[in-house]
């Protein structure tokens, strides 16, 4: 491999990468004005409308105030942990993105890529959007949002504060008990989709509304949305920065952009979450009816991602906040069981010769 | 749609499994049903684990005795070998939840207590079964995890704790040796069958010759440990003494059991062609254990402890059967091994009857002038002990016989004389304890524990004592009908 | 070329974690030392094509037992100051031993066994096998008594850790939340009659 390849191929991955990158940046932005309006309307009144129009400028309000704010370190604090620990939060929700497959190239732009794709065809598979086609997508993604946790651990702990530890420790029981019950919603996913490759989950549930996993995983799907909700510490789940307890948990004690990194990797993780709940049970970039399919599959993908980012929100302002022993009985006496127990009807469904009839509706690739 | 079929290639040799399996999900059916029951019914879950275990025996007697029968890709092998041992651990096993019987009742988790004894025995029946050391590992390390839970029981109790810590973490460490080893075997063979591995080791290159030796140094040290051969031997006596009672006498049996086999399967099948070498080895081994065993047992004063020398010292004679490498030797050490069971277990049930208030009867001093208050228990615990020393036709004798007349055949004359030498010296340590039961006076008073099925069992282990001591030839005979494939 | 650059790269990061492990002075940055150790093998088992494994590397340690090591390493604070006062006196055991087993090591490696030709057989096998594939078939098939021992392994880790730390205590006041929940009027109330 010359030079010029090597160079060609690490300039089409920067792109790719800002592609990505700098949309999720945004998107956290005018999520969290989306968030504001939208709690704003759920309970009658008005959210933020004064900058610019309907308050549309807020973010950037918001996020030039953040950073031109001083940050702070606390005198007992571990410098070097307390710094790192925003980045160590940030890392891992941006990198997950890197397997998520946006859709895929139609056939005409395939061949305008044709010149370009000759000089990196080892290295990419052009026909799926995602920065990296892995053949384990799902571990990757389960693998690479459990490392979010330590964000909060470190700030936590490196905060030397009582209420950052205990806010650390409780993320800690909470992350570590919901992947649990999330990972096993996955595999039943996964038993019908017979693969980890996240393009080919989607593939698997072509076709119209009828073939989603939502409908097979009906139970799971609800088990992986609330998990989710548990992994990103959102309301009900919130305990980790529960104001009335712990006055704002683990960030207790970060301010201005360090504090802005915090809120960015948790609303990174909230659009990762959503976008592998279309992934997973919505059938990806596909149209609910076939016949939509004239409409960008990308288009699709993302519109059922808002549709979940909207729900997160709802959910944010409708439910109280969960007692943390009820939290931990809900993940490890509910969720555990139900899903273990959908794991073996999924499973007897597709060993059973009579019953395999039904479910391999779901399995086309058998 | 493509037809599944069910990965597994001969379904029917499932069968030969089913002991395995019928245990497995007695006990774990067990452990769930212990969430129902009230704490003051509990002594019901031990009744249901003696009768888990007497399922299981009667599903490995129904199966085919006679030949190799392998299953599980040949992972899995039920032969005569096998199903004695098995045969012999659900016996010890038996017999601990009797000893136990009384003893846990005041203890918290009581369930779990019955039940991490039947998965032990898992471990332990598939240990035995195994034909490679991935197995053979994953049982040793299922058993001994659950040997480590049942040490530490007694939380509450400083030395129960202490004895769990270090039986753990020290065998964590042989587990490391033992994982260690293995890898140079697998690295030089590329295989985990023990067959493949002798076959593979007959032809090795010189250059691979040191990985080799070096493989089967760390394999020999690390069951050694497991079997408690000195110089491995350190955590024994802490592990015997803080151990509640009935767990020391079920790991002072069962686990040994179990190790001696797959030591015999590992020397016999994987290694015969170092045969020279591993002789070597563990003559050193044998000569240090009979020793130190012998020895520092004469120095203690708490029966728990003595007891605990004096299964290094016997499990240094029973090395004398592997060292022979013949087929008398090992059956010798069965022999051994059988006799030694329900003369150990004996022992330790008289020392669970003498609890009081908490604290068992186990200084020497607390023995003194038993024969004057009980009778019976000190007759029946003179029989166990001189059986023990090795008097003369009482069972421990034959052990002994069996295996001292296997070295002598194969050649191992000096050793045969040093071991009997040391067994000459233990003599000294049993029969002051039948000195304090007969000849001392009564220092203590005790309230002994009054339950039958306790009772019965110092009954039947001495009984079996005698009865082994004037008819050998039976037990003899079965075990060398175990080991005919060797 | 670019292979043996990013081998050797992945590697050196890992000996240099394993022994900043070792040799950090705060245990909270051992534990992190090793959380970039464990990052740096899966990378090298990427590089071996095998990203099942290296995935699982991840997710299992540093996604779970690393946090729960960090977890405990928070709780207990411990003085590693302290813990190596005698740090010195152990050393020439400890040292023996490591030289003891580098030197074995050498040896075995040295002996032929892991010669270029016969592991080269073993090589890359390319994209077009599937490894989580190739893992499960072994797995499910060959090995599925191994497998399921070690699942029942797994289950008495669970049943022994619970059996070792639960103990009903009767000195807390612990919340029954059924109990609550289920409570009726008659439990809690009485009706008395007073004359007036």
């Amino acid at each position: 491999m010359d030079w010029v390849n090597i160079l060609l191929t690490t300039i089409v991955w920067i792109v790719e990468i800002l592609l990505i990158a700098v949309p999720v940046a945004l998107s956290v932005a005018y999520i969290t004005y989306a968030e504001r309006r939208v709690i704003g309307l759920i309970q009658a009144r008005k959210g933020c409308n004064r900058v610019g129009p309907h308050g549309l400028l807020q973010p950037l309000a918001d996020g030039l105030k953040l950073f031109l704010k001083e940050s702070i370190i606390p005198t007992r604090a571990n410098k070097f942990l307390f710094v790192a620990a925003p980045v160590v939060a940030l890392t891992p929700a941006l990198i997950a993105f890197s397997v998520v497959p946006f859709g895929e190239m139609s056939h005409s732009i395939l061949q305008i890529h044709d010149g370009v794709r000759t000089w990196f065809a080892d290295l990419d598979t052009p026909q799926v959007m995602a920065i990296a086609h892995l053949n384990v997508g799902v571990l990757y993604v389960m693998a690479i949002s459990s490392l979010a946790i330590y964000g909060i651990l470190l700030a936590g702990w490196a905060s030397n504060s009582k209420y950052a530890l205990i806010g650390a420790v409780r993320a800690t029981c909470q992350m570590v008990s919901y992947e649990i019950s999330m990972g096993f919603a996955l595999v039943c996913v996964l038993m019908l989709a017979g693969t980890m490759d996240l393009s080919g989950i989607v593939h698997a549930q072509e076709g119209g509304f009828w073939h989603w996993y939502i409908i097979p995983l009906f139970p799971m799907f609800l088990v992986y949305l609330i998990s989710g909700c548990a992994e990103t510490n959102r309301t009900p789940f919130d305990l980790v920065e529960g104001e009335a307890e712990l006055v704002a948990g683990y960030f207790v004690e970060y301010s201005g952009m360090w504090f802005a990194t915090f809120s960015l990797a948790e609303y990174a993780a909230l659009i990762l979450i959503s976008l592998m709940t279309s992934i997973l049970f919505l059938g990806g970039w596909y149209a609910p009816f076939p016949f939509l399919d004239f409409i960008p599959g990308t288009i699709w993908l993302l519109a059922k991602t808002a549709f979940f980012v909207f729900v997160f929100i709802w959910f944010r302002a409708t439910f109280p906040r969960y007692r943390y022993d009820q939290m931990m009985r809900l993940g490890w006496k509910v969720f555990l069981p139900w899903t273990l127990a959908w794991i073996a009807v999924v499973g007897i469904f597709i060993y059973t010769p009579g019953l395999q009839d039904i479910i391999g509706f779901y399995q086309p690739w058998r | 749609m493509a037809n599944i079929t069910f990965p597994f290639p001969y379904p029917e040799h499932l069968g030969i499994m089913l002991p395995e399996i019928l245990l497995a999900v007695l006990a774990m059916a067990l452990l769930l049903w212990d969430l129902f029951v009230p704490k003051e019914k509990k002594g019901m879950i031990a009744w249901a684990a003696v009768a888990s275990c007497v399922v299981t025996l009667i599903a490995l007697l129904q199966l085919p005795a006679g030949d190799s029968l392998h299953t599980f890709y040949g992972y899995f092998v039920l032969d005569p070998f096998a199903a004695y041992a098995k045969v012999l651990m659900i016996a010890a096993t038996v017999l601990a939840i009797f000893l136990s019987l009384d003893f846990m009742k005041d203890e918290q988790n009581v369930g779990e207590y019955y039940c991490l004894m039947l998965f032990a025995l898992l471990g332990m029946m598939f240990m035995v079964s195994a034909t490679n050391f991935v197995v053979m590992y994953l049982g040793l390390e299922l058993m001994a995890l659950c040997v480590y839970v049942l040490v530490a029981y007694q939380r509450d109790v400083l030395r129960s704790s202490e004895a769990g810590l270090k039986y753990f973490i020290l065998g964590a460490l042989s587990s490391g040796m033992l994982l260690y080893g293995l890898s140079f075997i697998y690295g030089v063979t590329t295989d985990f069958m023990f067959a493949g591995i002798g076959e593979a080791l007959r032809h090795v290159e010189d250059g691979s010759r040191l990985a080799v030796l070096l493989g089967m140094l760390f394999i020999i040290a690390g069951l050694a440990f497991k079997v408690s051969v000195a110089p491995f031997h350190m955590w024994t006596p802490d592990t015997y003494e803080g151990a509640p009672t009935p767990v020391t006498a079920f790991m002072s049996v069962a686990p040994k059991v179990a190790g001696f086999v797959v030591f015999i399967r590992v020397l016999a099948d994987a290694f015969p062609a170092l045969q020279t070498e591993y002789t070597t080895v563990l003559s050193v081994l044998a000569v240090l254990t009979i020793g130190i065993g012998n020895v520092a047992a004469i120095a203690q004063r708490n029966i728990k402890r003595m007891l605990a020398y004096s299964t290094i010292g016997h499990v240094g004679f029973m090395l004398l059967g592997l060292i022979a490498a013949t087929q008398e030797g090992y059956s010798g050490a069965m022999v051994y091994l059988t006799i030694y069971l329900f003369m150990n277990m004996g022992a330790f049930a008289i020392i669970v009857l003498m609890r009081r208030d908490g604290i068992q009867g186990e200084l020497l001093d607390d023995f003194a002038g038993l024969a004057r208050v009980r009778p019976g228990y000190a007759l029946a615990m003179g029989l166990l002990l001189f059986s023990l020393a090795g008097i003369p036709f009482l069972a421990g004798f034959w052990a002994k016989f069996a295996v001292f007349a296997a070295a002598i055949h194969s050649g191992h004359i000096w050793l045969a004389v040093y071991a009997i030498v040391f067994s000459v010296v233990g003599c000294f340590y049993y029969l002051r304890v039948v000195k304090y039961m007969y000849f001392d006076k009564e220092r203590v008073a005790f309230n002994f524990i009054e339950n039958p099925v306790m009772q019965a069992t110092v009954v039947v282990t001495s009984l079996a004592v005698v009865i082994f001591g004037l008819y050998p030839k039976p037990v003899m005979a079965m075990c060398s009908a175990a080991v005919s494939m060797f | 070329m670019i292979e043996a650059f990013f081998f050797y790269v992945f590697a050196a990061m890992t000996v240099l974690a394993g022994a900043g492990v070792v040799l950090a002075r705060n245990t909270m940055y051992s534990v992190m030392w090793l959380i970039f150790c464990f990052f740096n093998a899966a990378a090298l088992f990427f590089m071996l094509d095998a990203e099942f494994l290296g995935i699982i590397l991840i997710l299992v340690y540093v996604g779970a037992v690393m946090v729960l090591f960090m977890f405990v390493v928070m709780m207990l604070e411990v003085n590693k100051a302290r813990l190596r006062e005698g740090f010195l006196q152990y050393l020439p055991t400890g040292g023996m031993i490591a030289l003891m087993l580098l030197i074995e090591l050498i040896g075995a490696s040295s002996s032929g066994v892991f010669d270029n030709e016969k592991v080269a057989a073993v090589g890359h096998l390319g994209a077009e096998v599937n490894n989580t594939v190739e893992i499960g078939k072994v797995l499910y098939t060959q090995y599925l008594l191994s497998f399921e021992i070690a699942a029942v392994i797994l289950l008495i880790a669970l049943v022994g850790a619970i059996v070792l730390t639960l103990r009903s205590r009767d000195d807390v006041k612990y919340q029954n939340i059924s109990k609550q929940v289920n409570v009726r009027k008659e439990d809690r109330m009485k009706t008395v009659k007073v004359k007036s």
